[in-house]
């Protein structure tokens, strides 16, 4: 039984809750928030047995074998370092630090304990999106050329992003909200393109009530293709699209609407007829997933990060994501995040 | 009397702030956002405020105990579960520290809901009334009881420890012109509604007759330290409602019999439990989440009457015809 904490209770807190009560090797001995009737309430809602003010108090009574910080990023590092220094694996949520110098302080001290690290990449590890990966891999869409990502309908009034009166975290962040954003579409299209060579981005503020930029556009280059990625705050409806091209074939992954095509050579009859077959299967397969309670388009990679996670620290494989993939993905934010604004 | 109604620009609020007025009250409209305030509240004897009790600053805090009652509607009911929590329960939990540390002796009326009851725990057609017991699962419930309940132990904590003059009102389905489609029908899919039962009666409070009651536990001395049901008499079943309701909606109407909803609830219950939580229903169909809103309850809507002497100044007929024939 792996002994897990938790601190920072926010919205995605609960996520990790949920998934975490369905891993059978995992077992949440605390939660610290510094809000102490959330707190006592959330432990009180998960059937949890202890909620705590106090992290170094929690760390010390509960000694967690993993600690999930899922607090504002602005308290990541000191936090995941407690952790790690008390001798904890730890997962923690995107983004995992303000800077990429604060990423590189934490990767020194995970490397120098020998713990697991691991930030919630969510769409890295969609289904479908694992499931394109696999084919570029296994070739199957020839050479990649191309890879776009567009992630849209962010900073919506729901999650909090235009409360003028409580500011958001993610307004305090060197990038601003984008950067709350950023690191999904960055980790999906970073497997595909391989090592980033060049980097051009442009931002702006288009919705003249938001609190700062709402649409990003960056251009990366790697060694043989060319990655868009585009967050866009104004967009709708809410979308998280993929599509990669290869010189022999492409693959499109809607990830919010859990649908997956390729695309080949072939004639107009063929292509029409295997696209609807695919929408109808996805349809099928949504409302099985919907009446049995499974149909988790947003978060369903956490599960699979979460499970392969928890295997690796059982030692019973490897790590979900590997040091310099993050690496490679933080240093990408920072070199978007800092492009010229304008249109 | 001076009076605060926090939440005072949402539904209810602004029919409290008006209510209040016409008695001859000094009222402060206590609201969040920066919109331009109703027309009712240039009323005589009503103050507008811009505050926010997630962070009390020190000229609200003046005002709040310089107050001889305040009308709690203050909520946050939409958004991110801690969302609602912060706008909910540690924004209560601000304002009455802001009260405690000053000492307050004024009357603070609470509006909580009719959701803070156990009914999973009340046999089908039982009675709900004030001394029903409140949810004691509420992992298994939604957001809105887990905020309600926690708002109500805040506040009982607040009082157990100053000794404080409260009174908690707790209205049912609340309508009104400013808000007719009622979610005690089914559950709304675009323009369809899948109408769960038909036959239920729904316990009602029409907004009008809210305020008048809010405004006689501000007033009533007998009120002191008690729990009041607000539901307006002769609920009306499902089907009436949607009668007056449809006309404006025209929703494709796809009707569950409440006996096929049970079975159909309770086999999913049965499934989750067998498959450990491997298969789990869609939202609408979790049984016990749902039994306060679909299943059949006797709700007693008395005690305001006998305690206080209030009845609701507008009848049901004529409250309906206000929603749905201005």
């Amino acid at each position: 039984m792996t002994r897990v904490a938790i601190v920072g209770l926010g919205a995605i807190s609960f996520e990790h809750l949920t998934k975490l009560k369905r891993i059978p090797g995992a077992r949440i001995v605390g939660v610290c928030d510094l809000e102490p009737t959330l707190s006592a309430a959330v432990a009180e809602r998960f059937g949890l047995p202890d909620a705590f003010t106090d992290y170094a108090a929690m760390l010390a009574r509960t000694r967690p074998e993993v600690v999930h910080v899922l607090t504002p990023p602005q308290s990541h590092l000191s936090l995941a370092r407690a952790a790690l220094e008390a001798g904890a694996h730890v997962v923690i949520e995107k983004p995992i630090t303000p800077t990429y110098e604060e990423f590189a302080e934490l990767r020194a001290v995970a490397e120098e304990r020998g713990r697991l690290m691991c930030e919630n990449y969510t769409y890295r590890f969609a289904p479908l999106v694992l499931r394109a990966l696999e084919l570029a891999r296994a070739g199957e869409l020839g050479d990649v050329v191309g890879v776009d990502v567009s992630y849209g309908g962010v900073l919506g009034r729901e999650g909090g992003y235009a409360d003028h009166e409580v500011l958001h975290f993610a307004h305090s962040l060197p990038g601003g909200a984008l950067q709350n954003f950023v690191t999904h579409p960055l980790s999906v299209a970073l497997p595909f393109l391989g090592p980033v060579e060049s980097v051009t981005s442009w931002r702006r503020r288009l919705d003249p009530d938001a609190i700062g930029d709402d649409e990003l556009r960056a251009l990366l280059g790697g060694k043989r293709a060319w990655a868009t990625v585009t967050v866009s705050g104004n967009a709708r409806p809410s979308h998280f699209v993929l599509r990669v091209q290869g010189t022999t074939g492409a693959v499109e992954v809607d990830v919010l609407a859990e649908v997956l095509h390729r695309a080949e050579d072939a004639g107009v009859l063929a292509t029409a007829t295997r696209r609807g077959l695919t929408e109808l299967g996805a349809a099928a397969a949504w409302t099985g997933r919907t009446l049995t309670g499974r149909r988790d388009p947003w978060f369903a990679g956490l599960r699979v990060l979460l499970e392969r996670f928890y295997r690796a620290v059982a030692g019973e494989g490897p790590p979900p994501l590997a040091m310099e993939e993050m690496d490679a993905v933080n240093a990408a934010v920072r070199d978007v995040l800092g492009g010229d604004r304008g249109p | 009397m001076r009076v605060l109604v926090t939440g005072a620009v949402g539904f209810i609020g602004r029919y409290t702030v008006t209510e209040l007025a016409r008695r001859g009250h000094e009222v402060i409209a206590l609201g969040r956002g920066t919109a331009p305030p109703p027309a009712e509240f240039n009323a005589p004897g009503v103050t507008v405020l811009r505050g926010d009790l997630r962070k009390v600053d020190d000229s609200l805090a003046e005002r709040l105990i310089a107050q001889d009652a305040i009308v709690h509607l203050a909520a946050t009911t939409t958004g991110t579960p801690r969302a609602r929590f912060e706008g909910t329960v540690v924004a209560t939990e601000r304002m009455l520290a802001v009260l405690e540390g000053a000492s307050w002796h004024g009357r603070l009326v609470h509006v909580s809901s009719l959701a803070v009851y156990g009914f999973n725990q009340v046999p089908r057609r039982g009675v709900i009334n004030e001394s029903t017991p409140l949810e004691p699962h509420l992992d298994r419930r939604d957001d809105y009881a887990w905020t309600k309940v926690w708002q109500e132990r805040v506040i009982r904590g607040w009082t157990e420890r100053t000794g404080a003059d409260l009174v908690i009102v707790r209205p049912g389905s609340i309508y009104g012109p400013e808000r007719r489609v009622q979610h005690r029908l089914g559950r709304l899919r675009g323009r369809v509604l899948l109408l769960i039962g038909g036959l239920t009666p729904m316990p009602l409070s029409y907004v009008e007759n809210l305020a008048s009651l809010l405004a006689t536990c501000v007033e009533h001395p007998s009120a002191a330290g008690e729990v009041l049901n607000a539901i307006d008499p002769k609920p009306p079943r499902q089907w009436r409602y949607l009668q007056r309701l449809w006309p404006s909606e025209r929703f494709v109407i796809l009707p569950i019999p409440l006996p096929i909803y049970r079975v159909v609830t309770a086999a999913y219950e049965q499934i989750e439990r067998a498959s450990g939580g491997a298969v789990s229903p869609p939202g609408f169909l979790v049984r016990y989440e749902m039994t306060p809103s679909f299943e059949t309850f006797s709700y007693s809507t008395d005690k305001p009457r006998a305690l206080l002497g209030w009845t609701p100044p507008v009848r049901p007929s004529e409250a309906l015809r206000r929603t749905f024939d201005p």
